[in-house]
């Protein structure tokens, strides 16, 4: 298990710098896909199954399927790659940067005060995630209420200023 | 107090709702009611030293003449600058003179605080209305940069004041003026609390070196300006120091050499400056410099006699400053120009004006009766007293002031006339009575000077 | 705008803010935020000026990630101490980097390059918005963390003041001084935070006193640039002789009201024995009197050469005041003899 967990956050950390570099759409949309996978793998292993699943579902299987799709018509046809000279600078740069963060956290101990509250899993029958939607949906209904309200406000923001015909701020037609 | 802070703040709805053909005379014969009426402060019958004492203000001997001198000097600016503001719109002109009268509130109620944080406040505050006289009515473009130096070199000197008082009040819990002897112990004695009390005053005076927002202020500004600026607003430097010595008194001795040192080498180069000047209104501003120069050597020697000589000087400077600046107006407004070398030889078509400028010159150089010359003579004896050496400065001051007031006599005055101002028009008795009304006190001062000598009966 | 839309966007405006300010947890208050920035996206995007879309779209990409940081670090603060309070937050690393990023959001000194290009691209009422109400939610955030990590608070207090204050020495355009004075103000408000928060939020009210006439003139006279203050003088010349006091008030020149909180805040910290750092935050504040100076000249001190056109509007009645310039101008001029109310109300 160990195992599958540092493959999957070296591919969540790799991929990250990955979607940072790159410069054209295309090759981000992709990278940004497989750092999702791989943040699913990492939930799962932590724990969180019933959370791996939603993000899978709706993050994967419905925003970030569409996203790659519309970034793939539009993108050019030769795309910059992570073999191209500052792509590969960069990401780089990003890697050195997140080896110096990881081996500043070990050195110093922030990261090892993390897994505190993960023992509290065996008190209860539901895994945590399980029961904190379920908190939402009966003892804080409120939060729900304005959970959705937020996102029928962001949907109609965005219809706002995506309308057609010129009458939304960003399309010209 | 509030017998004059009140008709004074009247004297702003008069300006407002008098019909525009009454505007200049109402409100010129109630101001001159009102200092009328301040001239009762004279008579200070109180054993403490504090007369009209109420809850925040209060005057003493160190205060009253110079409340009194701004009493004075309102009828006498809007005197001055009736002709001046002739060519502008009815909304201005009110506005104008109700920035002088604005300008008079808060002065009288920085005189008269007993609290140092209010003091400090009026203090600033008469900047606003200066301000705005001096750029919104100056004649040059350079009324901009004078405006700006003007506003910086106070507020840059004197919010380090601001930090030092209110660290005053911490160690203390009072800043009150009239129970400073109680809770003067308490105070702590650091250099920097010392440098940060004076500065924003040495700045104000203005001691030599801290002094270029003056000249400039003082050349750009309309007459009313010039004649606030020199009479009263440069007082408040000195009145502020008095004050402010009395509380942190004891580490003065050793911090003063510096500044007394610059004080008095300030008297003999603005002298020199003076002496080589073209311009007439720069050529008063700079005199200003070095008469307040001595006030403050006098006030840092922190004797008595070195604050009796500085109020005399300062009350007398303050009439003399004020009508030289009248009547370099005059002559500005028939020549259009303050150059002296293209204004020469008036004595022949003004006889009359000649006498006003002798009279005033020689009040500048201290002619013996006048109090120019009490106040100058104990300001030098007093700094005899405080160091043999400081003769040589404040002697040759006092020669070199002679010599470039005489200067300035003799070439706007004698010699033959130029003949490109032939035609000027006549001065009018309006002018007559405004240099009249400057001379006059002065000339009763001679009288009685105990009244302006900060001694308490 | 359709008004139905419209009118959704500003009660989710007020709504937003006030989410914010109820709650105590930081997964709401993070939820306050994100509804406020959403709210006023197409509000900024209304006009569909070009500016105005790159106001909209630089808002949005400044605000998402330093919202996101925030719940990062919310989430980070959670799991390491297990609770969501606001007001108990007790690790450094969470704290910095949420102290920063409300920072962010509110615009302040290392972080503040958007403000002013944001502002630039709005009218002057969406900008008088994002420069009050949009501030109020992350002030409030920071509010509550006033006694955690007093550098970080010190550091972007008085790098405010002075970068607000150099920031606005060169600028020519209205909105762009107007952000750079928020800016100094803010710097103000953090400088004593750790302190005092009564007097930071006192100071927040006095600036959003000040800052609302001057916004509302500037409206009035559609005065986007300072080449165009002179208008003012001829079409509404009372507004034009008390606009420097209102710019100098803002700027706490001391008969006005934009001394009380410089004078209240040097007096707390000399309270406190920090004499060199009340001398310093004074000093700075000078900066950006400079430029309120400029403004003052150019708008009423000074006569500029006036063209046709101006003595055409001379000879016009000039325009009459709205009643909400009348009763904001007085406040922002005159509360300075109303001190010790204003201290025993909020102190």
């Amino acid at each position: 298990m160990t195992f599958i967990m540092y493959i999957a956050l070296l591919v969540m950390v790799v991929g990250l710098g990955a979607v940072v570099a790159h410069p054209s759409p295309y090759f981000g949309s992709l990278t940004l896909v497989v750092v999702s996978g791989a943040a699913c793998v990492v939930l799962i292993v932590y724990g969180g199954t019933f959370l791996a699943l939603v993000m899978f579902l709706v993050y994967l299987g419905g925003m970030l399927v569409v996203f790659a799709y519309t970034t793939a018509l539009a993108a050019d046809s030769f795309p910059y790659t992570l073999t191209y000279g500052d792509v590969m600078l960069y990401w780089t740069l990003y890697m050195g940067l997140s080896l110096i963060c990881y081996v500043k956290c070990t050195v110093v101990g922030v990261v090892e005060g993390w897994d505190l509250f993960e023992n509290w899993e065996e008190f209860g029958i539901f895994e945590s995630d399980v029961r904190g939607m379920a908190l939402m949906y009966s003892d804080v209904g409120s939060l729900l209420l304005i959970g959705g309200w937020m996102l029928l406000l962001t949907l109609i923001a965005v219809l706002e200023l995506c309308r057609g015909n010129s009458r939304g701020a960003l399309r010209a037609v | 107090m509030m017998k004059i802070l009140t008709p004074t703040l009247m004297l702003i709805p008069l300006t407002w709702l008098s019909s525009f053909s009454h505007l200049w005379r109402p409100t010129l014969s109630y101001s001159f009611i009102i200092s009328t009426l301040s001239l009762t402060w004279i008579k200070n019958m109180s054993e403490t030293g504090w007369t009209s004492l109420g809850l925040y203000m209060a005057t003493d001997t160190l205060s009253t003449p110079l409340i009194i001198l701004t009493c004075w000097l309102l009828p006498l600016m809007i005197l001055a600058s009736q002709d001046h503001m002739k060519t502008e719109s009815q909304t201005r002109q009110r506005l104008y003179i109700t920035l002088l009268i604005f300008l008079q509130l808060f002065l009288i109620s920085a005189f008269s605080s007993t609290e140092l944080i209010m003091f400090y406040i009026m203090f600033e505050a008469t900047l606003i209305p200066t301000l705005m006289i001096i750029t919104r009515w100056g004649n040059q473009l350079e009324r901009l940069s004078a405006g700006t130096y003007l506003l910086f070199y106070t507020l840059i000197s004197s919010l380090p004041l601001l930090v030092a008082l209110l660290m005053i009040q911490t160690n203390t819990g009072s800043l009150s003026l009239t129970s400073a002897q109680f809770y003067f112990s308490l105070i702590p004695q650091h250099n920097f609390l010392w440098l940060a009390c004076f500065l924003a005053f040495l700045v104000k005076m203005p001691l030599y070196g801290l002094h270029l927002w003056l000249p400039k202020a003082h050349v750009e500004a309309p007459i009313a300006g010039s004649m606030i600026l020199a009479a009263v607003l440069l007082k408040l430097g000195g009145y502020g120091m008095t004050r402010i010595s009395t509380i942190v008194d004891p580490i003065s001795k050793n911090m003063t050499y510096p500044f007394i040192t610059l004080a008095l080498w300030g008297v003999i180069m603005t002298g020199l400056v003076c002496l080589q000047q073209m311009d007439l209104k720069s050529l008063i501003a700079y005199s200003s410099v070095g008469h307040m120069g001595l006030v403050v050597g006098g006030v840092l020697t922190q004797t008595s006699w070195g604050y009796s000589g500085a109020l005399i000087l300062m009350i007398a400077h303050g009439l003399t400053s004020s009508a030289l600046f009248c009547l370099a107006n005059i002559n500005y407004e028939r020549t259009h120009s303050r150059i002296m070398y293209l204004t020469r030889g008036l004595q022949i078509i003004f006889p009359l004006m000649a006498i006003w400028w002798l009279s005033f010159t020689l009040a500048n150089l201290a002619l013996p009766p006048l109090p120019n010359m009490m106040g100058e003579l104990t300001i030098i004896v007093c700094m005899f007293n405080w160091s043999w050496w400081t003769i040589i400065f404040t002697g040759l001051g006092t020669l070199i002031t002679a010599a470039y007031s005489l200067h300035m006599f003799t070439t706007t005055q004698r010699g033959a006339l130029p003949p490109h101002i032939t035609s000027l028009t006549p001065m009018n008795i309006k002018e007559h009575l405004l240099i009249i009304l400057h001379l006059l006190p002065l000339l009763l001062l001679i009288l009685k000077p105990e009244i302006i000598t900060c001694w308490s009966s | 705008m359709n008004p139905i839309t419209l009118s959704m966007f500003t009660t989710a405006l007020l709504s937003g803010t006030l989410i914010t300010l109820s709650s105590t947890n930081w997964l709401m208050a993070w939820m306050g935020l994100e509804i406020n920035t959403m709210a006023i996206i197409p509000i900024i995007a209304r006009k569909h000026h070009p500016r105005a879309t790159e106001a909209a779209t630089k808002y949005f990409l400044i605000q998402a990630p330093a919202a996101a940081t925030i719940l990062f670090c919310a989430i980070t603060n959670a799991w390491m101490t297990g609770q969501w309070e606001i007001n108990q937050m007790s690790t450094d690393l969470p704290i910095i980097l949420i102290l920063i990023s409300l920072a962010f959001k509110m615009g302040m000194a290392p972080v503040h390059s958007w403000l002013p290009d944001v502002l630039q691209g709005l009218d002057l009422m969406t900008g008088l918005v994002l420069s009050t109400w949009q501030k109020l939610a992350p002030f409030y955030l920071i509010l509550q963390l006033h006694s955690t990590h007093s550098l970080t608070l010190i550091l972007l207090g008085t790098m405010s003041i002075l970068v607000g204050g150099w920031g606005g020495l060169n600028q020519t355009q209205t909105r762009k001084i107007l952000a750079y004075s928020s800016i100094t103000h803010m710097g103000w408000m953090l400088v004593i935070l750790q302190f005092s928060p009564e007097l930071t939020l006192m100071t927040f009210t006095l600036y959003v006193t000040m800052t609302l006439p001057v916004f509302m003139i500037l409206h009035q006279n559609n005065t986007l640039s300072i080449n165009k203050l002179p208008i003012l003088a001829t079409h509404t010349p009372t507004i034009s002789a008390l606009i420097p006091l209102l710019l100098l008030s803002l700027g706490g020149l001391p008969p006005l009201t934009g001394f009380i909180p410089k004078w209240l805040i040097i007096q707390k910290m000399s309270h406190l024995g920090l004499f060199g750092l009340a001398t310093i935050t004074a000093l700075s504040g000078l900066f950006s009197l400079y430029f309120y100076l400029r403004l003052s000249y150019i708008s009423s001190i000074t006569m500029s050469p006036s063209s046709n056109l101006t003595t055409a509007t001379w000879r016009l009645t000039p325009n009459s005041i709205p009643l909400g310039l009348k009763t904001t101008i007085v406040p922002s001029m005159m509360l300075l003899p109303l001190t010790p109310m204003i201290n025993s109300l909020l102190l």
